[in-house]
């Protein structure tokens, strides 16, 4: 009896250890076991590069359960003789299925007779996540891991997200969209193609190619947001891709049909690399002059785009189009003046 | 069965470990990092409100090998009444004008109103009022291994960038700085670090323990290795800064003997003329104990309190002196800047002895035209006995004497004159920039090359390498090489590209001959260009030909050609202590030099074609290194000869006797 009593407690106890090691809701998940989950869906691609700054090597991630992996487009792919290493060690021809170049987006299959059923990440969950949030980033970052090693591991925090790279020039990127930037130093030789992932295991993007932030000559660590990349991915694995870039109306040439002097200003000499946009005269009579600008103001926005020179400031202006309202503010002496203008009718130009 | 129940939960407890764990209950690992990232957040947003985006306009694209950014940066709001606070670091190119928006959007010019070149902050100022003050954590709380969060405002004007890391150590760069390993780089200099309260730990700057520079520490951005300065140290400076004055580093003007860090040797090697430390009574060989009351027994000791402080600062310094019985204490005010040392020259070059002669007091060969001892009535012939009331028994004891006097200073002279004594007075004066255009040679008792043969004496022109080294040098040993005289030594430093060995040979030999002068050319291993490392070599070489034969310590230079230029300076700047000149011709300085020595007098010559493009980088060099009280000849080529051919012999025969009155006092 006494026993039968001292049993029933050690059962129940078995029972809750037990549902204590079933595993949990991913959503819930420790870093951890988020690690444990995602390394065997990341894998080591090697194909062409291998000299000068071409890596020959790069990393991808499982997106279906029949060997479908999204990775980086880049020169490792552009090979006949592809292959693919999973975290274990197996080893895979795998062939370009199709590309998305605006969005640095491949996708390979893998060259495999049998069923393969292996684990993959489910891209379609579009998980967002903003500034502080700690992400991990997995990656075959200088070829450490070898054979049956899984990737890398590297931990840090979201910085931003941020569409910077939108800003033409600022970034050497094709991709012009948002990105996550990290505090971790995600962007190194091969990991391009790997995956940043938040502590309790939702997928957020793709680690994106080694590219120096123009504006302030650091290299710079960001991923693609995997809400932008999931449609490509699924019309690529399904058969259905249609390339933005067919869609793509051609980049718009930069016609600068506007100059300062058709506002009635005449700029200091642009003489240096960066001439700070100062007024050198201003028309009498003209629409500026009428504004209240004055010789020496200088002109630090023009909607709300800061005008960091001369040059900017033709480029800004050269794109407004006729009838367009424009906003200027200058600087004059410590206080910021703005006025607001009528841009006004095309001129025709003379050919 | 309720009790089989309590029983079982209390059994689950225990066999998980909690029940008698000597820590305090935690929560699963994934609550807790969800907390600390909600932490993160939290803290960031506390921050968020002061923090502001600055944005520059105009200013230089390049500032020494850094190309200077043009992307936001951040600031920290430190009055209400519009005072901001941000890393130095943002405003190296000298913007013409800065902008500043909060988070609210609201856009404001910014003045700078004063910069703090010690800790690398630069003070703002805009016209608003009712600003967010951040809290700042008191320093006792600040702890090695607790959270710190980096932020900025480069990227989002609503959102604050975030990096995280922890405190990694406290009081870095000689007690200036917090150290952590959140990532620090552009994106963030002038930003905050703040605690995972929100609490203001210290304002984001690039720093270095190396180097003073204001680029300084950029390198090492995004690498786990940023600072901040304490808030408290801030907060104590702004007031200063708000007044609308530069703040610098502090210099004191010693050096203690003894290499490294970690030295234990207190002994003031130099005390520089005209600095604090001289003016405060201090003297050389003075053994320091404390600063500012503290014992100080390590170099690093000192510096952490003379580097953390400013120009215009007290500090107080306890010394033992030699025949001193107790110690001394003296206060200095710390100076911005050192005067540059200038040597006082007398204006005789000293006759040139044999080994083996002993004359009383030093010779003088030739009195340099309009020189001070000209004015005196010093002639040729006359025997210096006397200078100052003190015996003088050799040349370089003369030197020493005139050297660590100034141009202007007084001195008295005992000369003996056709065996009588004779008194004069000398006024000191400036060494010339300019080359006196005839200097008589001093004949040396001739050699011939048999006789040096059978004393195995190897002279004349040849090709040798140092043993165990792959590098090569060539000689020239004039034939008629005398051992009992001491020669002077040409380090001729080839351009990248070409050893120049034959032109430099035939140019150059005869001249050499005529006034005692051994030629030698080490070649870079790989003629193509001089490694920095090459410079050992360099040294190797010399010091070999100065074993082998005698050479006058005072007469040896570097002379080079076009980019050779480079290198031959690295040369002169790092072994100060073996070379007297250097002569470039067609070529430029391009870094500054280190600080003139009164020990180590280093004498400049440059000849440039009139048609060089070189001329006008070099002419403001020639300015900073006269200011530097370098003694600097400057001969403009005009000739029908091509911007950087090598000059033709009447020019050169003019830097052999630049080179021949290296010894002059």
């Amino acid at each position: 009896m006494n026993q039968a009593k001292l049993i029933k407690p050690i059962l129940i106890c078995i029972c809750l250890l037990g549902a204590l090691l079933v595993p949990v809701h991913r959503l819930d998940a420790s870093s951890r076991e988020t690690i444990q989950y995602a390394l065997p869906r990341l894998v080591k691609i090697f194909g062409a590069g291998g000299v000068k700054n071409l890596y020959g090597y790069s990393t991808g991630f499982l997106v279906s359960p029949e060997g479908h992996i999204a990775t980086i487009w880049s020169p490792v792919l552009d090979t006949d003789q592809l292959s693919v290493v999973l975290h274990d060690g197996r080893r895979y021809e795998a062939e370009v299925l199709g590309a998305e170049p605006h969005l640095d987006l491949a996708i390979i299959k893998l060259k495999s007779e049998r069923d393969l059923n292996l684990p993959y990440f489910n891209y379609e969950e579009k998980a967002t996540a903003g500034a502080g949030t700690r992400i991990l980033g997995f990656s075959n970052m200088f070829r450490v891991a070898t054979g049956d090693e899984p990737v890398s591991v590297l931990h840090g925090v979201i910085e931003a997200r941020t569409d910077l790279p939108r800003r033409r020039g600022a970034f050497e990127l094709s991709y012009t969209g948002d990105v996550y930037v990290v505090d971790a130093i995600t962007n190194n030789p091969g990991a391009a193609g790997g995956v940043i992932m938040t502590y309790d295991g939702k997928l957020l993007g793709m680690i994106g190619k080694q590219v120096r932030n123009a504006k302030t000559n650091t290299w710079v660590n960001y991923s693609l947001p995997i809400d932008v990349l999931s449609k490509s991915i699924r019309q690529i694995v399904t058969g259905k891709f249609e390339s933005s870039e067919d869609q793509n109306e051609p980049e718009p040439s930069i016609v600068e049909r506007y100059k300062p002097i058709d506002f009635g200003l005449v700029m200091v000499p642009d003489v240096l690399f960066r001439t700070p946009a100062f007024i050198d005269t201003v028309l009498p009579g003209s629409q500026v002059a009428q504004a209240g600008l004055k010789p020496d103001d200088l002109v630090v926005f023009v909607n709300d785009e800061l005008i960091k020179s001369c040059k900017t400031l033709k480029s800004e202006l050269g794109k407004l189009e006729a009838g367009d309202t424009v906003r200027l503010v200058v600087r004059r002496e410590n206080q910021l003046v703005a006025v607001e203008l009528q841009v006004p009718p095309e001129k025709k130009i003379k050919e | 069965m309720r009790r089989h129940l309590i029983l079982s939960l209390l059994l689950f407890w225990i066999v998980c470990g909690l029940g008698n764990s000597p820590l305090p209950a935690q929560p699963p690992a994934s609550d807790l990092e969800s907390l600390e990232e909600r932490a993160f957040k939290q803290a960031a947003a506390l921050m968020n409100p002061s923090i502001v985006r600055i944005e520059t306009v105009g200013g230089q694209d390049r500032v020494g090998k850094l190309i200077t950014g043009t992307g936001p940066t951040s600031g920290v709001v430190v009055s209400r009444d519009g005072l901001i606070i941000s890393s130095a670091f943002n405003f190296i190119g000298k913007p013409s004008s800065i902008l500043v928006t909060l988070p609210d959007g609201r856009r404001f010019p910014a003045v700078v109103v004063a910069t703090d070149h010690l800790r690398m902050l630069t003070l703002l100022k805009i016209e608003a009022d009712n600003l967010p003050i951040p809290t700042a954590v008191p320093e006792k709380d600040l702890q090695v291994g607790m959270w710190s969060i980096a932020l900025g405002r480069t990227f989002e004007l609503d959102q604050p960038s975030i990096s995280v890391g922890i405190v990694s150590a406290l009081e870095r760069i000689w007690g200036k700085a917090i150290q952590t390993d959140a990532k620090i780089s552009p994106i963030n200099y002038g930003g905050p670090l703040v605690d995972i309260q929100g609490r203001l730990m210290g304002i984001l700057v690039p720093l270095s323990p190396g180097a003073t520079g204001e680029t300084a520490g950029v390198e090492w951005y995004d690498s786990g290795i940023g600072f901040a300065i304490p808030m408290t140290d801030v907060l104590k400076v702004i007031p200063r800064l708000n007044t609308g004055k530069d703040l610098h580093p502090g210099l004191l003007g010693i050096t203690l003997s003894g290499k490294g860090d970690l030295s234990t040797e207190m002994n003031l090697d130099r005390v520089r003329y005209g600095s604090p430390a001289q003016e405060a009574g201090l003297k050389a060989g003075d053994t320091l104990i404390k600063l500012n009351d503290k014992p100080v027994a390590l170099h690093s000791e000192v510096k952490s309190v003379l580097m953390s402080l400013y120009a215009g600062d007290t500090v107080s310094l306890t010394v033992t002196r030699e025949g001193a019985k107790e110690p001394l204490t003296f206060k200095a005010t710390l100076t911005e800047k050192l005067v540059p040392f200038e040597s006082g020259f007398l204006g005789i070059l000293p006759v040139r002895e044999a080994q083996n002669q002993t004359t009383p007091g030093v010779g003088v060969r030739y009195v340099i035209p309009d020189s001070a001892a000209q004015k005196a009535g010093v002639k040729a012939k006359d025997q210096i006995l006397e200078f100052n009331q003190q015996k003088v028994t050799s040349a370089e004891m003369l030197a020493f004497l005139v050297n660590h006097l100034r141009p202007e200073d007084q001195a008295s002279l005992l000369i003996s004159r056709d065996e009588k004594p004779v008194k004069l007075d000398v006024k000191l004066q400036k060494t010339p920039d300019a080359v006196p255009a005839e200097i008589p040679t001093q004949a040396i008792p001739s050699r011939t090359a048999q006789e040096n043969k059978t004393q195995k004496i190897k002279a004349g022109h040849y090709k040798e390498k140092l043993p165990g080294s792959d590098s090569s040098y060539w000689a020239y040993v004039p034939e008629n090489y005398h051992p009992d005289y001491e020669y002077g030594l040409m380090v001729w430093i080839h351009p990248p590209g070409n050893t120049m060995e034959s032109t430099i040979f035939n140019e150059w030999k005869s001249i050499c001959e005529q006034r005692g002068i051994i030629i030698v050319g080490p070649t870079a291993e790989d003629v193509i260009r001089w490694n920095r490392d090459e410079t050992e070599f360099v040294e190797a070489v010399v010091k070999s030909m100065q074993q082998r034969y005698d050479i006058d310590p005072t007469r040896i230079f570097l002379l080079s050609h076009a980019d050779g230029a480079d290198f031959a300076f690295d040369l002169a700047f790092k072994y100060r202590e073996l070379f007297r000149g250097v002569a470039v011709t067609e070529g430029s300085l391009k870094s500054r030099p280190p600080e003139t020595d009164p020990d180590y007098p280093l004498s400049l010559y440059f000849a440039l074609n009139a048609h060089n493009p070189l001329n006008q980088l070099l002419q403001p060099r020639l300015d900073l290194i006269r200011e530097m009280n370098y003694p600097t000849v400057f001969q403009l080529i005009k000739n029908d000869q091509q911007p950087g051919e090598y000059p033709e012999k009447p020019f050169l025969e003019e830097i052999g006797r630049w080179a021949d009155s290296l010894d002059r006092i």
